[in-house]
């Protein structure tokens, strides 16, 4: 640690010196008397008594009224301001002389990038400056763009990955506003398959965010040939999920819930279908997926580990185009087009698997979800709708809505024979769980270099949860049927969001870009209801009796969560950036009230020949948790507020970098160290309910602990992005451990997801124009469980109670085996026409690798060390056919 | 040609099984002294002692044949613990002197060619209800099977000023009944019964309460946060309206110390090893061995119930 910290001061020390460096050695102070000069005559005067050459024309202040000033002592350049003040001229200090010119005017070129063909706005376009002065703009999350520049002819160079480069000749004589049009080049769109575009990259002198590309995730092998956007940000460094993607995204060491996942800026609290082996969005919907990995912006707040920031398409303002596509375990479709030409889009996209038949492929095998019933089934749904309206060339309104549902079911049958008859019992469970999300959006270019965006935001996630039980007795005596026991339990956690948040971003000059603006968030949370009716024989299912009613645990909290941010991204120097913000925060909860200020600082340099260097800080407070037995996010898994009691959890992170990008090939190097000041774990108790898998919430408050955590780092990536062979091969070196004193009698223990080693190797090859092939191995350090390997049996003397006791040693105390997984896949593309044809066929786990997801220890076999090792997927074949039709 | 295929295709199916058997290389613990013994005042020490076992041993553990148990107090011999038989025939230990409040013991353990192990604790001071009372009207419910059961709303205060920690308690109800015989229309009593209470409460105090392989209920030291210091419950007693007459509750309410307390927490914690959970580590206040070695005060109170 100490070493790390060090490290950190010298390099922020270099930093400085290099800062200094690049200035020219400062001018004298001076006495400096001189009452109704002109300017003109006060110039002359200084440089007689200073001996420093100073060169102006005398029209540079014929407006100007004359000058009094005296002072003693002060500096030249203040002296030459005080002068100068009234003129349209500036000066630069050159060799030693203090050389006058006319200033320019500055004008403003801004306006939207947009794709030619379907009028779709363009996210995170480079237009560059290709004059001697360099720089440029990135179009921001709704395509706008604002540069100021003095008047003057510019070349201009507009790209972006799987669009043709588009030069630009630009006489700035005025303030202009401009939509520039790309056309997509679907020859490239094949070719480079992840991160930034090159022009992006060198614009942004910088490597966060992440851009997940989209066209490369539609290569990547994926179960079933479903696009999966979780599971290509897992393949990014320092990214991991548990075993085969169960458990959601950890990032740097951090709990799944701990991931800011926005939806067209919505938060979405469940971000995974099938317990997380597919996420909820749908790729033919999206249009750009951004990662931050612990060093997010101030604009972004309310998690502490990272943030996935992904954008739906606006739909085609000039034609209708259909997209249909259908793997091994779900089919999708999507609608586009223009409601209103050129002012109105519509986008619509529907999702809906087909999973019973690998549901039942699973259950027989005893995998991991242990489904036992011969009634079970599975599914899941998704629906995407986006509305886009161009009211006027500087107002634009979005409306987006997506809802998600999955639901599963298990029904199991048994007969018990007695003496007294035959009892049949029967298991009924129905669980339903989805988002629902809505954006009312308004874009406003207030003035060209000003461009607001105020959104009324609405999520909700809940599940449900129904267990029934009904048990008859067929009498062998009477031969009549009887109810004997007959209840139903209802199970419900619920988190629904209503907010309204506005930003504003202000274009300054290509060097000065400040962001700002608040949110006001109100939460509903119904952490875990629990409604149990016993009925008594004869009874209606209606009527509750009043035991049961004791166990009804109805709570409803609100909370209230505001907070307010300014973020600067400011280039002070050539090659140098510094992204700097802070984020205010309150969160009025039960009993409670917490505020935070988070401030956000990164630094970078861009050297020459494509290398660089950069350090942040960045402090993180999160008041949102998400609580449950297993800790891995599972959609039971209730979310709650902060309370008095459940304090915010607490994150600050710091990171240091190297990396070096040029002729198609990127390479970085960063290092991390993230503390966890206050994080929290719930501490279950065996009084489970048998509410479907769900814990019982109640007491919640009193049943959650707090302790620190720590996560260290190396993380090494190197990709290559262009030509016929692309990949990236990502490796992080890591170390996590948590602590709680209420726990593991409170030593420190590795986390859950807490990887030595992960590789990430990521090959894609183009064989024809129309062919390509991709391959992906994973290899990982093996997750840490607990298990005992002693136990004893405690009674005490004359007790009648007995408890096997199980020594864990410590937590976390063993490793699962290594993971590794190789997955491979063909992909094609065809065009005819207006109808495109795309296919993808391949291997999941192609060498069929038996990746443990948990084990259980054999305790009734007598031998040593027998377990029995679950498996969640095993070698699945590949496959998708997409076929889009442009009308 | 068509051969290969069908293998490749029947190999594949093999090959895709989820669940199979593994060989873990578990570490070899040697067997350590298990020690388990909880004290009150003015009673013996009572002890049970066993040797630990890999997890995958079937056979009982037995007691050991050669076993010395000696406790002292302030490093000076204060009494041995000689082997006895229960009414079941099972081995204990106990020891002739009995327990001083307050008073911290260390027993020590010893069997050949085990390491000697050795644990402290005391009997913590007692701090005892303010009250128990019934509180408000007692009902009658009607049960599933036909019979009625009395509900009885209690009340149990703690004083206002308890310690800022060490709030470790448990508690334990039983009820005694008549137990009547009708005998040419009248009834005759025929003998007393006593039983242990069943109770209900709310969902957030039931979440805070464990049950733990001793014969009271544990109740979470974070029940008395926010200033909570009444336990509400509702004791359940079965009963047959003809024959029966519920007499008394009886309430043993237990201080504990927190080493009796924090064993029986995490034990109960145990419950939930689901999986993919965390399971927590054992307490363990024996050096060198397993168990458990803590006292606790006691008190009973009883409530007469009306007829």
């Amino acid at each position: 640690m100490a070493i790390q910290v060090k490290a950190f001061f010298v390099f922020i020390a270099l930093l400085f010196t290099g800062l200094l460096q690049a200035q020219n050695a400062p001018l004298p102070s001076v006495d400096f008397d001189c009452q109704d000069c002109t300017p003109a005559q006060a110039l002359v005067q200084l440089a007689r008594q200073t001996g420093i050459n100073i060169v102006f024309s005398d029209r540079f202040f014929s407006q100007c009224p004359p000058v009094r000033i005296t002072v003693q002592a002060t500096p030249l350049l203040k002296i030459v301001d005080q002068i100068s003040a009234c003129s349209k001229a500036t000066y630069q200090v050159m060799d030693g002389q203090i050389v006058f010119f006319r200033k320019n005017p500055r004008y403003t070129f801004s306006g939207y990038v947009q794709d030619a063909e379907t009028g779709e706005r363009i996210l995170g376009a480079s237009i560059r400056i290709l004059n001697e002065k360099g720089g440029g703009a990135i179009s921001n999350e709704f395509g706008f763009y604002s540069i100021r520049l003095e008047e003057g002819t510019y070349n201009l160079l507009v790209s972006y990955l799987g669009y043709r480069r588009e030069p630009l000749q630009l006489v700035l004589n005025a303030d202009q506003f401009m939509t520039i049009k790309l056309q997509p080049d679907n020859t490239l769109r094949e070719i480079v398959i992840l991160g930034s575009s090159p022009d992006s990259a060198a614009l942004r002198h910088n490597h966060v965010p992440l851009n997940l590309s989209l066209s490369g995730l539609k290569n990547l092998p994926m179960p079933g040939g479903e696009a999966d956007l979780l599971r290509q940000a897992a393949l990014q460094a320092g990214v991991q999920t548990g075993v085969d993607g169960l458990g959601g995204l950890n990032v740097r060491g951090g709990n799944a819930d701990q991931n800011l996942i926005l939806l067209d800026d919505v938060p979405v609290y469940n971000p995974s279908h099938a317990l997380g082996l597919f996420s909820i969005f749908n790729t033919a919907t999206v249009s750009s997926a951004q990662l931050w990995k612990g060093d997010f912006p101030a604009r972004y707040a309310g998690r502490v580990s990272s943030v996935l920031d992904v954008r739906t398409r606006d739909g085609n303002f000039r034609k209708y185009r259909a997209q249909v596509s259908t793997g091994l375990f779900a089919a999708s479709g999507t609608l586009e087009g223009p409601v209103i030409k050129e002012k109105m889009a519509l986008l619509v996209g529907f999702r809906t698997t087909y999973f019973e038949p690998w549901v039942r492929f699973f259950s027989k095998r005893g995998n991991l979800l242990n489904f036992s019933g011969d009634k079970v089934s599975y599914g899941f749904y998704d629906m995407n709708a986006k509305l886009t309206f161009v009211a006027t060339t500087k107002d634009r309104f979005y409306l987006s809505f997506y809802q998600g549902s999955d639901n599963f079911r298990n029904q199991y049958d048994q007969l018990v024979r007695r003496t007294e008859g035959v009892y049949t019992n029967q298991y009924t469970l129905n669980s339903v769980w989805g988002n629902t999300i809505a954006a009312l959006r308004w874009n406003r270019v207030i003035h060209s270099n000003l461009f607001s965006n105020t959104t009324l935001r609405y999520s909700r996630f809940i599940y449900q949860s129904t267990l029934g039980f009904q048990s008859t007795l067929l009498s062998t005596a009477t031969g009549r049927e009887t109810t004997e026991a007959d209840y139903a339990q209802l199970y419900q956690t619920l988190i629904r969001d209503v907010s309204l948040k506005t930003d504003f971003t202000r274009y300054f000059n290509p060097n000065m870009t400040l962001r700002w603006g608040g949110n006001y968030t109100r939460h509903i949370f119904q952490p875990g209801t629990i409604q149990i009716n016993f009925l008594q024989p004869g009874q209606s299912p209606s009527s509750i009796d009043s035991i049961s009613r004791i166990l009804t645990n109805n709570e409803l909290l609100n909370a209230v969560e505001t907070e307010v941010y300014i973020d600067a991204e400011m280039k002070p120097f050539k090659n140098w950036m510094i992204e700097a913000g802070v984020n205010g925060s309150a969160f009025l909860g039960r009993q409670s009230n917490y505020g935070a200020l988070q401030p956000r600082f990164r630094l970078q340099h861009t050297g020459s020949k494509g290398w660089s260097q950069w350090a942040g800080f960045h402090r993180h407070t999160q008041y949102l948790h998400q609580i449950g037995s297993f800790n891995i996010s599972l959609p039971f898994e209730l979310w709650v507020p902060s309370t008095r009691k459940v304090p915010p959890e607490r994150v600050w992170q710091g990171t240091f970098g190297l990396g070096w990008r040029g002729a198609g090939w990127n390479t970085q190097l960063e290092a991390y160290y993230k503390k966890f000041e206050r994080v929290l774990s719930f501490v279950a108790v065996n009084d489970v309910l048998l509410n479907g898998g769900a814990e019982d919430a109640s007491g919640w408050e009193d049943r959650i602990t707090g302790g620190t955590g720590r996560s260290t780092g190396i993380e090494f990536l190197l990709e290559k992005t262009t030509g016929p062979t692309t990949g990236s091969i990502a490796y992080t070196l890591s170390e996590s451990t948590r602590q709680f004193p209420a726990l593991n009698s409170g030593k420190v223990y590795p986390f859950r997801f807490d990887r030595r080693h992960d590789l990430k190797i990521n090959l894609h090859q183009r064989l024809f124009r129309w062919l390509s092939a991709d391959a992906v191995w994973s290899f990982a350090t093996g997750n840490p469980i607990t298990l005992g390997s002693v136990k004893y049996t405690h009674q005490t003397p004359g007790g009648d109670q007995t408890q096997v006791v199980y020594i864990f040693t410590a937590v976390n105390n063993y490793r699962l085996p290594l993971y590794h997984r190789l997955d491979v896949a063909l992909n094609g593309q065809f065009t005819h026409g207006r109808l495109q044809h795309g296919f993808q066929l391949g291997v999941y786990n192609a060498y069929n690798r038996a990746n443990p997801s948990y084990i259980l220890l054999d305790l009734e076999s007598g031998v040593k060390g027998k377990a029995t090792q679950y498996t969640l997927l095993p070698l699945l074949p590949v496959f998708r056919y997409e076929v889009k039709y442009q009308f | 040609m068509r051969k290969s295929t069908h293998v490749l295709l029947v190999a594949t199916l093999l090959l895709a099984s989820c669940a199979r058997d593994l060989q873990i290389d578990l570490p070899d613990e040697p067997a350590r002294i298990v020690v388990v013994s909880h004290f009150t005042t003015g009673e013996p020490f009572q002890a049970n002692v066993t040797l630990s076992q890999p997890v995958y041993a079937v056979d009982d553990e037995g007691t050991p044949a050669s076993v010395d148990i000696t406790v002292s107090n302030g490093g000076q011999f204060y009494t041995r613990l000689l082997r006895k038989l229960d009414d079941r025939g099972k081995i204990f230990f106990e020891s002739s002197a009995v327990v001083r409040p307050e008073t911290p013991y260390t027993i020590t353990v010893e069997i050949g060619g085990y390491p000697r192990v050795q644990a402290t604790s005391s009997v913590p001071p007692f701090n005892g209800l303010e009250s128990f009372r019934v509180l408000d009207s007692i009902r009658i419910e009607n049960l599933a099977d036909g019979k009625k059961a009395l509900r009885i709303p209690l009340e149990l205060k703690l004083p206002n000023l308890l310690p800022v920690t060490g709030r470790y308690y448990a508690f334990n109800l039983r009820h005694e009944k008549y137990v009547y015989e009708i005998i040419n229309g009248q009834k005759v009593f025929d003998y007393p019964e006593e039983a242990d209470t069943y109770f209900v409460t709310d969902g957030p105090t039931l979440s805070l309460l464990n049950n733990i392989a001793e014969p009271v209920v544990l109740v979470n030291e974070n029940f008395w946060n926010d200033n909570r210091r009444k336990l509400y419950l509702d004791a359940i007693i079965p009963f047959n309206p003809a024959t029966d007459e519920v007499k008394r509750i009886f309430l043993e309410w237990r201080t504990l110390s927190e080493d009796f307390y924090r064993y029986h927490l995490s034990l109960a914690r145990q419950g939930t090893n689901q999986p993919l959970s965390d399971p927590d580590a054992v307490f363990n206040n024996v050096i060198n061995g397993y168990g458990n070695f803590s006292g606790y005060s006691v008190s009973a109170d009883t409530l007469i119930i009306p007829n």
